[in-house]
């Protein structure tokens, strides 16, 4: 299954070294979801630079075989891969920084506080666009979550970096908000779940044509946006077991508590929403694949 | 054996690596002898990679900054509270 491209050919030089990259942050910062979506986004970028169908062969491997790119990024060889990790941009301030931050933050200093706004403003206002799905609401959790950092900075303990504590009460926020706005209008997910006969096996489900051109699809940036999409079709109850579990990393277990909900009710959702997911995206990925079969 | 739907009801639980030996291994028997839960596995594991994608992409732009305005209108806001 495991298509192994020659180490000594240029353009895989290029990659590996991308992937080896998006490894290392996933090391330093993400947990393991999010280390395999390092690793996925350097596929995508791939599908954008690349007009190579070799290249794309590699990149659907990697993308059919998920969280066992890393294992390939583990087996490129090193001498690709630079020693300096810091040409890796990162938008939120180092561990260093960030402690400087907290420390004026609970002295009450102004700039402190424009600091967090700057610094932490697009992943709080990344969150609040992906859980409320609106630019007013996104905007007033915003406010309120930097608000809500500040008057509770006290109660920040430092067993978690801070960049995942903003991210948890940004979280909350947007859930609180989600609570008080009218339910949207939403599309059942019963005919998208797997089906099975009287004995119990897979029977197929049709799933609806595709409707974008393969170039399309083949832009990575056009490929997001379709997930997204799809994502946000589903019913909320099931979305934000996928945003929390899929997307933002949290357990099991983290994402009851945070739902207010029982464990077995987020296996449950959480096999749903992506069994839903599947069937959404199933035109898409049997496009891709038939191009790349070529 | 078990069968698709009782596959179903476990494989959550089976890609996590959440259930004991003996279900892990039912579980896996079944994969290895049923093509439609084998393609149904894959698929569903590049639907989970691709939603992390659509969300995490370190290489994309910043759609995600924010407009000056409301950054301005946050610090004012905390001023007043």
């Amino acid at each position: 299954m495991l298509y192994r491209p020659s180490a000594t050919e240029a353009p895989f030089r290029q990659f590996s070294f991308i992937i080896k990259q998006s490894c290392q942050i996933g090391r330093k910062g993400y947990r393991a979801p999010n280390r395999t979506a390092c690793a996925h986004s350097v596929l995508l970028r791939l599908h954008r630079q690349s007009s190579d169908i070799e290249l794309i062969k590699f990149a659907r491997c990697l993308i059919g075989v998920g969280g066992n790119s890393m294992n390939l990024a583990h087996e490129l060889p090193n001498e690709s891969v630079p020693s300096d990790e810091s040409e890796v941009a990162c938008n939120v301030p180092t561990l260093d920084a960030e402690e400087k931050l907290v420390h004026s933050l609970r002295n009450g200093e102004d700039s402190g506080f424009e600091t967090l706004v700057r610094s932490y403003g697009p992943q709080v206002m990344a969150i609040a666009r992906r859980y409320l799905q609106s630019e007013a609401d996104a905007a007033d959790c915003f406010q309120d979550t930097f608000v809500a950092v500040f008057q509770s900075i006290d109660t920040y303990q430092q067993r978690s970096s801070f960049r995942h504590w903003m991210r948890g009460v940004t979280i909350n926020k947007c859930l609180m908000k989600l609570r008080k706005r009218k339910r949207r209008r939403e599309e059942s997910i019963e005919h998208m779940l797997p089906l099975f006969d009287d004995r119990g096996k897979r029977v197929e489900v049709a799933s609806p044509r595709q409707k974008a051109g393969i170039g399309e699809l083949l832009d990575a940036e056009h490929l997001r946006r379709v997930v997204r999409e799809n994502i946000n079709r589903l019913p909320d109850d099931y979305r934000l077991v996928l945003l929390l579990r899929d997307i933002d990393g949290y357990t099991t277990r983290e994402a009851a508590s945070i739902l207010g909900i029982k464990i077995s009710a987020v296996k449950t959702r959480l096999h749903r929403a992506r069994s839903a997911l599947k069937f959404m995206l199933e035109p898409v990925m049997e496009q891709i694949d038939s191009h790349v079969d070529v | 054996m078990l069968t698709c739907k009782e596959f179903d009801e476990f494989m959550t639980d089976y890609l996590e690596g959440g259930l004991p030996v003996w279900q892990k291994y039912m579980c896996w028997l079944h994969v290895k002898m049923c093509r439609e839960c084998a393609y149904f596995v894959r698929q569903y594991r590049r639907v989970v990679a691709l939603g992390q994608s659509a969300f995490n992409s370190p290489d994309a732009p910043l759609p995600d900054s924010v407009p000056e305005e409301l950054v301005q209108a946050a610090i004012a806001h905390r001023n007043t509270k």
